[in-house]
C-alpha cells in the first residue's frame, strides 16, 4: 500500500490536465452569445461537423454546427442549407477572437433546429 | 519535407473523403477508437499498477504475458481508427494544441514502453523481490503518460 502512495503526485499532475482547459487553450465565450441573421456564402455538410461560412459585420465567420447524423435526426438533412438563403444563427464565438462560433441553434424557414 | 502538401493529400484521399461522408462512417470509427482506448489504456494501467507492487498474488511474468498482447491490439486499433479520424479533419488538427500535445505524450509514451522491455523484460521473475527504482519509476510513467494521451484525446473537441 506504501508503494501505492507515491502514485498520488503523479495522478495529481494528470488530474491538473482538465484545468488547462480553462486556461486559454481556446474553446467558445459562453458569456459573448451571439444571435444574428446570415445567409451561408459556403455549405460544408460533411463530419466530424457541419460547417458553414457566413459574413457577419463585414467579416467571414466559420459557423460550426453538427454531425450529419445529427443535422438529420434535428431536421436539417442535406439540402436544408443553402447558399445564399439567410437563416437566424445563435452561439457562442472562440474566446480567443477567432472570428468561428459555435453555434447551439440555427432558425431555417421558420424552423428553430438545436444542434447542441 | 513538404508537411504541408502531405496534409492536404491526406484530407483529400478517399479515406478522409469516406470519414467526412453521410452515414455513419465517421462515428463507427470513433466507437473502434474507443475501444482500442479501453484495451490499451486498462492493459497499460494494469501492467503498470502490478508493476508498483499492486496484486502481488499474480505472478507478474504471468501477468505481462496476458496483458501485452491486449495492449498491442489496442495500439493497433488505435493507430488505424486514429489514421482514418486525422484523415478526416487534418489540416485543423495539426493545428490543434491538444492533438500536437496527444502526438508528444504518445511518443514519448511508446519510447519508454520500449525502453522498459528493452532492459527490464529479464528482471520481471524477481521483481518483487529487488524491483529496480528506474523500472518502477517507469512504470509510474507509463501510467501517467498514457491517461495524459487519453485526455488529451478528449480535449481536443474542446480546444
Amino acid at each position: 500500500m506504501r508503494r501505492l502512495l507515491f502514485l498520488l503526485p503523479l495522478l495529481a499532475a494528470l488530474l491538473a490536465l482538465p484545468a488547462l482547459a480553462h486556461h486559454g487553450w481556446g474553446s467558445y465565450d459562453a458569456d459573448k452569445a451571439m444571435r444574428f441573421d446570415a445567409a451561408p456564402v459556403e455549405v460544408r455538410y460533411r463530419n466530424p461537423h457541419a460547417e458553414i461560412e457566413v459574413d457577419h459585420d463585414g467579416e467571414r465567420w466559420l459557423v460550426i454546427l453538427a454531425p450529419t447524423a445529427r443535422m438529420e435526426s434535428r431536421g436539417l438533412p442535406d439540402g436544408g442549407l443553402k447558399v445564399g438563403k439567410a437563416i437566424t444563427i445563435e452561439g457562442y464565438p472562440r474566446s480567443d477572437g477567432t472570428r468561428e462560433l459555435r453555434a447551439e441553434r440555427i432558425v431555417v424557414d421558420g424552423k428553430t433546429i438545436e444542434l447542441r | 519535407m513538404d508537411v504541408s502538401g502531405w496534409i492536404e493529400a491526406l484530407e483529400s484521399s478517399e479515406l478522409a473523403e469516406w470519414m467526412r461522408g453521410p452515414g455513419m462512417a465517421y462515428a463507427a470509427v470513433n466507437l473502434v477508437h474507443l475501444l482500442g482506448l479501453t484495451l490499451l489504456l486498462g492493459s497499460m494501467l494494469l501492467l503498470d499498477l502490478r508493476l508498483l507492487g499492486l496484486g502481488r498474488r499474480l505472478s507478474l511474468p504471468e501477468v505481462s504475458r496476458l496483458l501485452t498482447p491486449v495492449a498491442l491490439i489496442g495500439l493497433l486499433l488505435q493507430a488505424g481508427s486514429g489514421f482514418a479520424l486525422l484523415a478526416a479533419d487534418a489540416g485543423p488538427l495539426f493545428s490543434n494544441t491538444a492533438f500536437r500535445l496527444k502526438l508528444a505524450l504518445i511518443a514519448a509514451a511508446l519510447v519508454n514502453a520500449v525502453l522498459f522491455r528493452w532492459l527490464w523484460s529479464n528482471s520481471l521473475t524477481d521483481w518483487d523481490r529487488a524491483a529496480p527504482m528506474a523500472g518502477r519509476l517507469q512504470a509510474a510513467l507509463s501510467m501517467v503518460l498514457w491517461l495524459g494521451v487519453a485526455a488529451a484525446g478528449r480535449l481536443i473537441a474542446y480546444t
